[in-house]
């Protein structure tokens, strides 16, 4: 439930990210035919890949587990979120695999990162922006 | 974390009609911002 939310609350700050000089591209896990069924859930119009054999998400340190998936603290943030009106869809991709968000400069230099430790504990889009000030 | 991404430049990515795209171009023209989601659901 959480990944679709969590793009759609970056996506309405796509302004602030392009204003920044920088360029907001979703990667997913599943294969290339959950792209559309994912564009159709979120709105998304960006660029959009996908890294089925989870190696870019790897060297990303993302975290993968069945550890970082349940716990507490991603039960109360689940709560929450389907107070607000989300729920999620069917599971497409790695149901271990954790996100995260890796903010890299032209020239190679990672300026940010944020690697979530499970379900709702994603990047916030002003902590985003900071870094690319 | 990373201070670089350069191991990365080289890897590869999938575009929505499957065709190989080398990572390191996202980041070549502008910064990347790249949200890597935890799964298509």
């Amino acid at each position: 439930m959480h990944c679709r939310e969590h793009v759609v609350q970056l996506h309405h700050r796509i302004d602030d990210f392009q204003a920044a000089g920088a360029e907001l591209i979703v990667i997913g896990n599943g294969s290339p035919s959950f792209i559309a069924g994912f564009r159709d859930e979120t709105g998304w119009r960006g660029p959009l890949y996908v890294d089925p054999s989870l190696a870019l998400y790897a060297a990303a340190g993302m975290k993968r587990g069945v550890r970082s998936t349940f716990n507490l603290r991603s039960a109360v943030r689940s709560v929450g979120t389907l107070k607000r009106g989300f729920r999620q869809g069917k599971m497409q991709g790695d149901a271990w695999q954790q996100g995260g968000v890796l903010v890299i400069a032209r020239d190679g230099r990672v300026m940010w990162s944020h690697a979530s430790d499970g379900p709702g504990d994603n990047a916030q889009a002003d902590a985003i922006l900071a870094a690319l000030r | 974390m990373l201070d670089r991404a350069d191991d990365l430049a080289s890897m590869t990515v999938l575009d929505e009609k499957s065709a190989v795209v080398t990572a390191g171009t996202l980041w070549r023209d502008r910064t990347a911002i790249l949200v890597f989601v935890r799964h298509f659901g």
